[in-house]
């Protein structure tokens, strides 16, 4: 085994042109089919539910693809799967936390938002409050998540696309070098993001995210069953090549390696990185409830059942999903190797399609390898494109209905307006987005995502519970709790080792570092919860008439919004 | 459940809004349904499964990342071949939640969507307000 390692280690080190040119034709397919698909939602795109919520039409099927297709993003299909292949076990924590996450949302929060809700996050925390401030929070916490999740996702855009076209440093394709890929993969991302979501609005989105997640099932499924084949369907066997290949024995399989790292001799740091482990557990299970770009998927079906089960399509499909990177990543592992992954790239994200052109060769030659690793490429660029574009449509929608209409307008604008306001704001979001991408693409952001979802699980999910839960809760709580819990997460995640005070930090050259853990869920989450209480507590206001309404709403599903058409 | 003010008709836009159907549903009957032993049962209902479950999916999971962080001795302990407690532990945590998706779907079925589709139409046909 580990001759052959050494063997793919030479094999995979390049990527030939006829594979580039194979992946070059099916990027250019999928950005065809994508458009094609723009056209047709925007043609059936006019009031602001079908801009919003895609006309509410979806059926449990293909909104829990959808679901399954926005949630996915690249950080979970190549980063877990370079996780599990470079650190083992540890990586297979992410998939855990991801995956349980969605019991929160199944439980407590997608059908009583679905039925007490129109289109944004901020209807259902705004339902018993004063409008104008409740919203203004919700909008700014909902495009703060936003922005930082597709930060993150569009930097990796760069990365990826340049690293799946296989240009190494020092080397040029079509007059292009490395890093001016990384630009205009930025660039080419952002503008397709902004067009579906200006023109296809949620329904071309929805679409979107469907066929990626049928191409990303599919595709690993594939790969799944190839890498098996190749250990006689033998788990067990395959676990144990991976351990030796990666040089690091039965630790490869336990806990560890990357999560909670004990220093020897350093009691006190090693306390600090087990809490931190801690703290991105809860992060992971509390923000997936708490994300915009996820709640606003359940208004896209005629009601609440339809919802639950939207939600377990999604829970079977992200489950199976992460089964599969489990395989994919002790797979690349066993077969690439931790030499080859490492020297493509460093965080283990081409792992995966290493892996695709690896196992290729071995069953057929270098042609089929290179088929394989074009194909498995184009997955992974669908998958860029359906998250960043539910993304932009979250935050466009959140300006357009939250801030726009409620609150500039005091809910006076015509469906044409907020529309229009949407359009544009989606515009706006693309371009701001492209432009922080192309100054952050040097930067390690890869703490973003994992900071979206600590400040989901801090601002974002205390409020809508207590809001759907909590009698006595009222504006002051709601607006103590979305400010209270950004600010924490944000806060601490600024004055930790991810933003100065290490070299692996956004700023190496500083230290104002005092927090000792990058994920600050652990600290911010109660911090988000308190304000919420505290601030409750000392408002006299307290309307216990809309409680009951938003509940036997919520609740009974009675008159909830109606599917718009067919 | 006391309603202390009167309900305040004027500024509807929150959730639902102009001009959709629910726009007929008189606020007055939905507060009074709020106190209708048929919403009484649904809320029980619903309460008594998912906030229980909730628990026990948190605790279940924060058990598991707690023993990952500081248990690692006994998560290392080999099972069978090279399966360990912790591979088995992760696994099982995607098999409790298959689960509990399963057990809350048909709770649902039996005990919530009729009970919620009572209520709905009681007040879209409007006899709504009458439970006290």
């Amino acid at each position: 085994m580990n001759l052959d390692s050494v063997q793919y280690l030479a094999d995979t080190a390049a990527v030939s042109d006829s594979s580039r040119a194979i992946t070059i034709g099916l990027f250019s397919v999928i950005i065809a089919a994508t458009l094609y698909i723009t056209v047709w939602a925007s043609r059936r795109t006019h009031s602001a539910t079908d801009f919003h919520s895609g006309g509410r039409g979806f059926s449990a099927v293909q909104n829990g693809f959808a679901i399954a297709g926005d949630y996915m993003s690249a950080a979970s299909f190549l980063g877990i799967a370079g996780m599990i292949a470079l650190f083992g076990y540890d990586g297979f924590l992410y998939s855990i936390g991801f995956l349980v996450a969605w019991l929160v949302a199944l439980l407590l929060v997608a059908e009583l938002l679905r039925n007490s809700g129109r289109y944004t996050m901020g209807d259902v925390l705004s339902y018993r409050m004063q409008q104008r401030p409740v919203r203004t929070a919700a909008a700014v916490s909902t495009v703060t998540v936003s922005i930082f999740y597709l930060l993150a996702q569009m930097v990796g855009a760069g990365a990826l696309i340049s690293l799946l076209m296989g240009i190494q440093p020092g080397e040029t394709y079509l007059g292009m070098s490395g890093e001016t890929a990384k630009i205009v993969g930025i660039v080419v991302v952002g503008m397709l993001m902004t067009i579906y979501v200006s023109f296809g609005g949620m329904k071309g989105t929805t679409w979107v995210q469907i066929i990626k997640a049928i191409m990303l099932m599919t595709g690993a499924a594939l790969l799944v069953l190839l890498t098996l084949s190749i250990y006689g369907f033998n788990f067990g066997s395959l676990m144990n090549d991976a351990a030796e290949a990666s040089g690091r024995g039965a630790a490869f399989l336990e806990p560890g390696l990357r999560y909670g790292v004990e220093v020897p001799g350093d009691a006190l740091q090693t306390m600090w990185n087990k809490l931190d482990l801690v703290s991105l557990g809860m992060a992971l299970v509390l923000g997936t409830a708490g994300l915009p770009h996820i709640l606003i998927r359940f208004y896209t079906v005629p009601d609440s059942m339809t919802a639950r089960k939207s939600v377990n399509w999604a829970i079977g499909l992200i489950g199976t999903f992460y089964l599969f990177t489990l395989v994919l990543g002790f797979g690349a592992a066993a077969i690439v190797g931790h030499e080859a992954i490492t020297t493509q790239d460093a965080a283990g994200n081409a792992a995966a399609p290493q892996l695709a052109q690896a196992v290729g060769e071995r069953f057929g030659g270098e042609m089929v390898g290179a088929i394989l690793l074009a194909l498995i490429a184009s997955v992974a660029f669908a998958t860029i494109l359906s998250t960043v574009a539910g993304l932009v449509i979250a935050s466009s929608s959140s300006l357009a209905h939250d801030f726009y209409n409620s609150v500039l307008r005091k809910g006076k604008a015509t469906d044409n307006e907020e529309v229009r306001v949407a359009r544009l704001s989606a515009a706006g979001i693309g371009l701001v987005a492209v432009v922080l991408a192309v100054f952050a693409q040097g930067l390690n952001v890869a703490f973003l995502v994992a900071l979206a979802f600590a400040i989901a699980a801090s601002a974002n999910l205390p409020t809508i519970l207590l809001s759907l839960f909590w009698k006595r809760f009222n504006t002051r709580g709601a607006i103590a709790g979305i400010y209270g819990g950004l600010i924490s997460a944000v806060g601490l995640v600024f004055f930790s080792p991810v933003v100065s005070g290490s070299e692996t930090a956004l700023i190496p050259t500083m230290d104002f570092a005092w927090f000792p853990m990058p994920n600050p869920a652990l600290f911010s989450v109660p911090l988000g919860l308190l304000c919420a209480v505290v601030g409750t507590l000392t408002s006299k206001e307290q309307d216990f008439a809309k409680f009951a309404q938003l509940q036997v709403r919520a609740l009974s599903g009675a008159g909830a919004e109606k599917a718009s058409d067919h | 459940m006391a309603t202390q003010r009167p309900p305040e008709p004027p500024t509807p836009p929150p959730g639902p809004g102009e001009g959709s159907p629910e726009e007929q549903l008189s606020e007055a009957a939905v507060i009074a349904m709020h106190s209708d032993p048929r919403f009484q049962t649904l809320k029980k209902s619903l309460y008594s499964f998912i906030f229980p479950m909730s628990l026990a999916f948190m605790a279940w999971y924060l058990l598991y990342v707690f023993m990952t962080a500081f248990a690692r001795d006994l998560m290392s302990t080999q099972l069978f071949g090279n399966v360990n407690l912790a591979l088995v532990f992760g696994v099982l945590q995607f098999v409790t939640t298959f689960g509990i998706a399963i057990l809350y779907s048909s709770y649902s079925r039996k005990r919530l969507d009729t009970a919620a589709a009572v209520v709905r139409e009681a007040l879209e046909n409007g006899d709504g307000g009458t439970g006290k």
